[in-house]
């Protein structure tokens, strides 16, 4: 044992130029199988913190009483708990047009959830507050509201940009703002509703904790409702009802793996196949002198249990100082991005750091050992097995078994002698034809898959992107709609600003609610939807027979109206009481990329009411609203419209967002639209309220429409806008992480095959070098050799380019299939990607074939033969 | 007709120190048709002469002209060519392409001229080979004796000018070196072939119709045959 040892160090030590490729290659394998873990942990670690930054809870409790918190805080798993009291909606010091929500957050709270504080400082005690910006408040403002007939009065330290409880209650035309106060635990009563956010210990025990904690609360009397943060536990891998995240990420982790795998098992057994091929002599040697099979296969053992274990820690580490600089340069990248987009929509922005755990280091290191031992072992069995006669005796490397058959006659017409030699030598060995042609095939598949993956992607994007990155809606909640001219002011402010380049104006009714019989919704929607996992049904169910669907009456400005009309038909126009019914939903799910919600034909009618079934339960809520604003007369009662279906189309205008399974369409004409206002709302339809606008500058549009609040504070309309091009800027940065992770492993990818080839080319051209300088010195001109090497390329490369251009158009479609179905677009191939992977193929093989004829063939051809015969 | 004139040829190898002259200022020239030996001691410079002679190494200095046109000024392709053409190799290791048949392997050089082969020609020469039934073997499928005369072949099949054979013979029992020598003898008076064979063979090189003797790289005898 001790001397197969010492003999396999001495053969290294003499093997240098090998030893180093075939260490080279297992460094390389290991860092991509070990940069791969890595990011994906370090992405999950990002995704979860992204997350954490948008409110750092796990499980809510909603609605707990005060006394039943010890339940919570004598639980060990729990790490902290964020409290907020509800206070309610109350008018303010007399003012009975603004409304104001109020919450009280504990320390934790303040800390754990987005407070986009404008100005000013956060409350420290109970009698201080923050207020939304679309108040007249002030910093040191006081106000006093009634609660429970007693007068508590607010000292206003800070202004909060728009919380997610400010509304606008389309009903009642109130307007409520949000506003933050202190929780004092001292001012609780025993009996003070709460909503408690833990954040656990362990991410992995907030269901087990949870259940417990329900359970004690339920022997106490007490049931809360408990709500899960699924965002953030499907992006931690935890969360019971969602696990695409998680599924998707070891899916598409597994199929890197997979590939690193197949391509470094080819790559690794090409080397060892050389390596271990250029010294059968020597091997024959040695079992001539007794060595047996089994001593053989230990020295090669041996060498190569000595070479990975140099080469997986060097490859480990540099994985790492690779992946840690390539999440710095992203995360700078990213910083200078955003430090161009002046908003709160990132505000405290999550870096990106580097994550491992040793349990992916030794996941790596266990798949780096198994993908070396299974490159080798066919090697190794094939030099034990090595006959001593037939290895001393043989002349030329290629034993020559087969007898060839004739040469297509077209190759010898077309490429003359020169075709004959080159195909006939790439058919005298079949084990180096077919690795040949194996490692340029997977290269190909693995070039077209990832590259068109990417540009399927980059579609998806472009899909998904609209031409608008500013939305704009204005409302007129003046009882008798009086703010019009206000509107027409603001609207020419904006037109005239110069900022604007497109604007899609459109104008929605308030929502009405189709009742439709069971038999007009269709199969696919009542399928997806029990598969969604939606809290509601996207139809709320009126009796045994009859559902309701929630429903959008819209109509659009004219030249939006006009393009839109001829996208779905030219001669496509709508009369009064028609609508175009759009009854395709392309809310995003994993089942079908688009759903068909009801059954309705042209020519149907649709009846639409005004009141939701659910709004008796509501009309309490209302009320209370319109007694706050004194305006308790406003009758709502249900009224009825007909539409007539003149169109039905899965296409959505442009200006309109992306819809949800909830929601169907109907896109009406302005007459019919002004009618249906008349009728609803019981007011003139005057102009559209709502914009779509592309803009180059939104920072500037941003800036305008806040001094146009400002200047409109007094006045009963709202005004509200949102910049998206921040948020497009954080989706196309996604984007960008994920090309550049895929484009760099497929210069990796490349790298590989450049190796792989580079070898094969290599060494079949040595071990063929005498045979050259024969053929030389009977006349052969290098042009002609040339040619017969250009040629071999071609031929390895055309067949590899054939087989390897099918399986991967089959690897993408099942991909299509499977990864990316949670995505909305249409199977297609990159033409591009075919074209770039054929150019680099050839230019691979002919590049290694030009460095390896121009290193090899310097010597005299005489030099050769006369050291190669005898 | 002067086919061959050396003029003052040297080669020498390696560098300064540890240099070895193969060849020491050798001329002499060649009629078209004289079938002319070489022989001397291992060592003396009888492979490097003809390797040179040959196009596949190039001389240190002197001048190689053959059918009156030096060969020192081709260029690396026109030197393809002529090897193709003018001057055929034949070596003791027959050095036959081994994916190649016997038919392809004798019509090589002709196929690396683009030209359509004379099959008549090639015919009758298989038959003087007697490689009737070989036609479709491979090399390795044949016995030695075989194989050099598919080299043979191969060389003659090409028409050069100078055939130039480092001891084709060496690797041969007396039987088929004899057969060899024979083909070449007859080839040589058929065709007025113009012959220079390398050999240790003493016999042999009396067979021939000149016998240059090489000594430390310097010919020392050159002596005409005359056969009745
Ligand atoms: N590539 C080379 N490098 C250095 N020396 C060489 C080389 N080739 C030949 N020689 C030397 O040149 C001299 C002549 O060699 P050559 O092969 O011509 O001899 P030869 O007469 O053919 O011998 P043999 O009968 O053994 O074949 C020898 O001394 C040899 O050592
Ligand atoms: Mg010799």
């Amino acid at each position: 044992m001790n001397n197969l040892l010492k003999l396999a160090t001495k053969e290294l030590k003499s093997n240098k130029k090998m030893v180093f490729s075939i260490l080279l290659s297992i460094i390389l394998v290991s860092i991509l199988i070990n940069s791969i873990t890595t990011l994906a942990l370090s992405y999950q670690d990002y995704v979860v913190n992204l997350c954490r930054n948008k409110g750092n809870w796990e499980a809510q409790f909603i609605q707990i009483p005060y006394d039943k918190l010890t339940v919570l805080e004598s639980d060990e798993r729990i790490k902290e708990i964020s409290l907020i009291e509800d206070l309610g909606i109350f008018s303010y010091n007399d003012n009975s047009q603004e409304l104001l929500h109020i919450k009280a957050y504990d320390s934790n709270t303040m800390k754990n959830m987005p407070i986009l504080l404008k100005e000013g400082n956060l409350p420290q005690s109970s009698n201080e507050i923050l207020v939304n910006e679309s108040t007249l408040l002030q910093i040191d403002d006081s106000i006093s509201i009634l609660l429970d007939e007693k007068e508590y009065v607010f000292h206003v330290t800070g202004i909060l940009e728009s919380t997610d409880f400010d509304e606008f209650n389309t009903k009642t035309f109130v307007k409520t703002n949000g506003a933050i106060t202190y929780l004092n635990k001292d001012s609780l009563t025993p009996n003070s509703y709460l909503t408690a956010s833990i954040v656990c210990q362990d991410i992995s025990q907030i269901y087990d904790c949870t259940n417990d904690i329900q359970s004690q609360l339920n022997s106490l009397n007490s049931t809360p409702q408990i709500l899960y943060n699924t965002e953030l536990l499907s992006y931690a891998g935890n969360a019971k009802s969602d696990s695409t995240f998680q599924t998707n990420l070891i899916l598409t982790v597994s199929v890197f793996i997979g590939i690193v795998s197949v391509a470094s098992i080819s790559l690794i057994y090409t080397i060892f196949h050389i390596f271990t091929q250029e010294r059968k002599r020597y091997i024959a040697k040695l079992s001539s002198v007794g060595a047996t099979k089994k001593q053989i296969a230990m020295i090669y053992f041996f060498e190569i249990i000595i070479l990975t274990c140099i080469a997986i820690p060097v490859g480990i580490l540099l994985s790492f100082g690779l992946v840690s600089l390539l999440l710095h340069v992203f995360d700078n990248l990213f910083t200078l991005i955003q430090s161009n987009i002046s908003t709160t929509l990132i505000q405290n922005s999550i870096s990106l750091q580097m994550v491992f755990s040793w349990y992916s280091i030794i996941f790596s290191i266990l798949l780096i050992v198994i993908i070396v031992f299974f490159s080798v072992l066919f090697p190794i069995i094939q030099i034990s097995k090595v006959s001593i006669l037939n290895t001393l005796r043989e002349n030329t490397y290629y034993k020559v078994t087969k007898h060839f058959t004739q040469v297509p006659k077209w190759l010898s017409k077309l490429f003359k002698i020169e075709g004959i030699l080159a195909y006939k030598n790439m058919k005298r060995k079949k084990s180096h034809y077919i690795t040949m042609v194996m490692s340029l095939t997977i290269s190909i598949i693995l070039f077209i898959s990832i590259y068109g993956y990417i540009y399927n992607l980059s579609n998806y994007n472009q899909y998904e992107q609209h031409n608008y990155n500013y939305t704009l809606n204005l409302a007129d909640y003046s009882p008798e709609h009086k703010a019009q001219e206000e509107l027409i002011e603001i609207k020419k402010v904006l037109q005239n600003s110069g900022f604007i380049e497109e604007i899609h104006s459109y104008a929605n009714l308030n929502p009405l609610y189709l009742v439709l019989d069971n038999s007009k919704l269709n199969d696919m929607l009542k399928f997806v939807d029990s598969k969604m996992n939606l809290l509601n049904n996207s139809f709320n169910k009126v009796n045994e027979h009859t559902s309701q669907l929630s429903c959008l009456v819209t109509t659009l400005d004219d030249a939006t109206y006009q393009d839109y009309l001829s996208q779905i038909d030219s001669s496509l126009s709508l009369s009064n009481n028609e609508c175009i019914l759009i009854n395709y939903s392309n809310a995003q799910n994993k089942y079908y990329d688009s759903v068909c919600l009801t059954n309705y034909q042209i020519g149907e009618n649709l009846i639409l009411n005004t009141q939701d079934i659910n709004d008796e339960k509501n009309q309490e809520v209302l009320d209370n609203l319109s007694s706050l604003v004194g305006d308790s007369n406003r009758q709502i009662e249900n009224k009825q419209i007909s539409l007539s279906i003149k169109a039905i189309t899965g296409r959505v205008p442009t200006c309109l967002p992306s819809f949800t399974l909830t929601d169907i369409y109907l896109i009406v004409n302005k007459d019919t639209f002004s009618q249906l206002f008349l009728e609803t709302v019981g007011a003139e339809f005057s102009d559209f309220t709502n914009f779509y606008i592309q803009t180059s500058k939104p920072n500037e549009l941003d800036e305008l429409v806040y001094s146009l609040k400002a200047k409109y504070e007094n006045a009963p309309i709202v005004i509200e806008s949102s910049n998206l091009s921040a948020s497009q800027q954080i989706e196309k940065n996604e984007i960008l992480i994920k090309e550049i992770l895929l484009y760099s492993f497929l210069v990796f990818i490349f790298v590989l095959t450049i190796i792989t080839v580079l070898n094969i080319v290599f060494s079949s051209l040595s071990m063929r070098k005498t045979e050259f300088a024969e053929l030389k010195a009977i006349g052969m001109s290098n042009r002609q050799m040339n040619k017969i090497l250009f040629l071999e390329g071609l031929f390895y490369g055309t067949i590899s380019l054939i087989i390897g251009i099918f399986i991967s158009i089959g690897i993408l479609y099942f991909l299509y299939h499977t990864m990316i179905n949670t995505q909305v677009y249409r199977f297609s191939i990159d033409l591009i990607s075919i074209f770039i992977s054929i150019i680099l193929i050839y230019a691979v093989i002919f590049i290694s074939i030009l460095y390896a004829n121009k290193k090899l063939y310097k010597e005299d051809i005489a030099t050769i033969i006369k050291t190669n015969i005898t | 007709m002067k086919i061959l004139e050396v003029k003052n040829l040297t080669k020498i190898y390696g560098n300064n120190e540890n240099s070895v002259k193969a060849l020491d200022d050798i001329s002499f020239s060649v009629e078209k048709g004289e079938f002319l030996s070489i022989i001397g001691a291992s060592g003396s410079g009888k492979s490097t002469l003809l390797h040179i002679l040959g196009g596949i190494e190039k001389p240190s200095s002197g001048t190689i002209f053959v059918n009156n046109k030096d060969i020192g000024t081709l260029t690396d392709s026109q030197l393809a060519i002529y090897r193709r053409r003018t001057a055929q190799l034949i070596f003791q290791f027959y050095n036959l392409i081994p994916i190649l048949n016997v038919k392809e392997n004798i019509l090589l050089p002709i196929l690396l001229d683009y030209k359509n082969p004379d099959d008549a020609r090639l015919k009758n020469l298989i038959s003087l080979l007697g490689l009737q039934d070989k036609e479709n073997s491979l090399p390795n499928q044949l016995s030695g004796g075989q194989q050099q005369r598919v080299a043979i072949g191969r060389c003659l099949m090409a028409n050069p000018s100078i055939v130039l054979a480092d001891e084709p013979t060496g690797n041969l029992d007396t039987l088929n070196s004899n057969e060899i020598i024979t083909l070449l003898k007859e080839y040589n008076t058929k065709f007025q072939q113009t012959i220079l064979l390398v050999t240790h063979d003493i016999k042999i090189a009396k067979q021939t119709n000149r016998i240059l003797t090489l000594q430390d790289g310097k010919i020392i005898k050159d002596e005409v045959q005359i056969h009745e």
